[in-house]
């Protein structure tokens, strides 16, 4: 077996195991760390398919920006402890048969259809990058730009859904207004009953005493 | 023994049925949205071996570029569904998709 060969199998044993974390794990933020190491688990075979231009992207995005933002996205929703329980719903055995079906399915159309698509010549690994470069810029500019603009438009979306909206806002002030109105006054009540105790004589705080 | 390319497509449908599996039973929405990113790792996995073996026609290497516009698709997807999610928690003080069911029939 080559190098090659035992990477594949490396990576591709530590691709399943986290895939299967990631679907599996009840603890969402443990999902997230999963997916780090499916991203970089991912980012390791492409590089064995010797694109090192996928391999960087792959390890940038999924193995650090996605599992990011999905950890800070567990730290802000809090889940109760019977979502927490239990992770998967009702109908989980028609959702293994979908798993199955769908991984059948897939395996099935390559076996048969390997060998139908067209070949053509593999360029060397030295210029894949400066190759692939040509392509995004040359024949796929437009789908490019599009994906610019798709990844633009998210983040403006994402700014704009994350805000609150006027009404919230004025609920929220409310409810802190109210809040503070209440501590007002129990410290005010606590003040009062300070004082009415100081202000008693010393024989009748000593009768109560008796 | 060299990883062919059957070995890469194997790996990429077993991804792929795992992830289609989370999306069923996962009750989280963010648990769906970690098994849509498995989904979308396993086709980038298939573009990229598809484009390594030579199965392009004349640009073989189209695959790899779809693989990349696949993963920046899938960070775009991340970061709405993320913000969707957290104005979901705000409004409903859940993300469970069994309680999210104002639009059953």
């Amino acid at each position: 077996m080559t190098v090659n060969g035992v990477a594949f199998y490396a990576f591709a044993a530590v691709a399943g195991l986290a895939a299967l974390a990631v679907v599996g794990l009840p603890s969402l933020r443990h999902a997230a760390y999963a997916l780090a190491a499916l991203g970089a688990a991912t980012a390791l075979l492409f590089l064995t398919l010797g694109n090192e231009l996928l391999f960087a992207a792959e390890l940038l995005i999924y193995g650090l920006a996605v599992p990011a933002v999905v950890l800070t996205a567990t730290t802000l929703i809090t889940t109760k402890k019977t979502e927490r329980d239990r992770a998967f719903t009702a109908w989980w055995p028609i959702a293994v048969l979908v798993g199955l079906g769908t991984g059948a399915l897939l395996l099935g159309v390559a076996a048969v259809s390997t060998g139908a698509w067209s070949h053509g010549t593999y360029p060397s690994d030295a210029t894949v990058t400066q190759r692939m470069g040509a392509l995004i810029f040359g024949t796929y500019a437009l789908p490019f730009a599009t994906s610019a603009v798709l990844l633009l438009t998210a983040l403006v979306g994402a700014v704009v859904t994350g805000r609150r909206d006027d009404l919230e806002a004025e609920l929220e002030a409310a409810e802190r207004g109210r809040r503070q109105r209440e501590e007002r006054m129990r410290r005010r009540r606590e003040d009062r009953e300070r004082a009415r105790r100081a202000a008693r004589p010393a024989a009748v705080a000593e009768g109560e005493g008796q | 023994m060299d990883a062919g390319l059957g070995h890469f497509v194997a790996l990429s449908a077993l991804l792929f049925a795992a992830g289609a599996f989370g999306m069923t039973a996962r009750r989280s929405l963010l648990g769906v949205l970690l098994s849509a990113q498995v989904m979308l790792t396993a086709s980038a996995i298939a573009l990229a071996a598809f484009a390594r073996f030579g199965y392009g026609g004349t640009h073989p290497l189209s695959g790899a570029v779809f693989a990349l516009f696949v993963v920046a698709g899938g960070a775009a997807e991340v970061i709405v569904a993320t913000a969707l999610l957290l104005l979901v928690h705000r409004r409903r003080d859940t993300v469970d998709s069994d309680a999210l069911d104002d639009l059953r029939g």
